[in-house]
């Protein structure tokens, strides 16, 4: 029975750029040579990460939603953790696939931002603008609180 | 600290709001400074949302969109 899946897969971003398309065809192949349909590519591009990991500052997010046999899984897992150009992968099931097509327009709530605390505003309420998108969507310090 | 007002849920308040372990933005709010879920005793949250709001922060943690711990020393 095939099921809904998401994977995101984050990739070094210090190979060139068609590495890392390469890469994530990789896996969408792998997941048609198992009998699934990738539905949908979500391309968020380079992007701050919130810890370092392998030393790496920033990196290439991409989430595929597909539909697969639940045995895919363990192929793209085992896939990904010996490729060095993964720093890290995630599936998770979804319930349904987003029926939008393509680009993904983030939800983005919107309500006055509960500014607590003035003196640690470093950083962590700054909800101005950032969040994904562009390639460098670091949260900056000057808090703007008020 | 998020002390003096007491909040209902907003995702009660907001059915529209939708969780999702991708929206950091939304679940910045749901964090300390330091990275620290913040409890629903502070939040407000209900009890059934903030399961589905720790799921996706700890989802979120997974794949660096959200910091484990810190970030506040460097």
């Amino acid at each position: 029975m095939l099921r809904n899946y998401e994977m995101a897969l984050i990739v070094d971003s210090q190979l060139q750029e068609d590495g890392v398309e390469k890469t994530v065809q990789r896996y969408r192949d792998l997941i048609t040579t198992h009998e699934g349909s990738v539905h949908r590519t979500d391309t968020w591009g380079v992007r701050k990460l919130a810890y370092e990991i392998r030393k790496q500052q920033q990196a290439h997010y991409t989430f595929v939603q597909f539909q697969g046999q639940p045995a895919t899984l363990e192929e793209l897992d085992r896939a990904c953790r010996m490729d060095d150009s993964v720093l890290r992968h995630l599936v998770i099931s979804i319930k349904e696939l987003t029926v939008e097509p393509e680009p993904e327009p983030e939800p983005e709530p919107e309500e006055a931002p509960a500014d607590v605390e003035a003196d640690a505003a470093d950083e962590e309420d700054a909800d101005a603008e950032d969040a994904n998108s562009g390639d460098d969507s670091d949260e900056d310090s000057e808090g703007s609180e008020e | 600290m998020n002390r003096g007002r007491v909040k209902v849920c907003r995702f009660c308040e907001d059915k529209e709001l939708t969780l999702n372990y991708k929206d950091e933005r939304l679940l910045r709010r749901f964090v300390t400074e330091r990275g620290k879920i913040i409890p629903r005793r502070m939040s407000g949250t209900c009890a059934r949302h903030q399961r589905r709001v720790t799921a996706a922060i700890k989802l979120a943690r997974q794949i660096a969109i959200l910091p484990f711990a810190s970030d506040a020393v460097r």
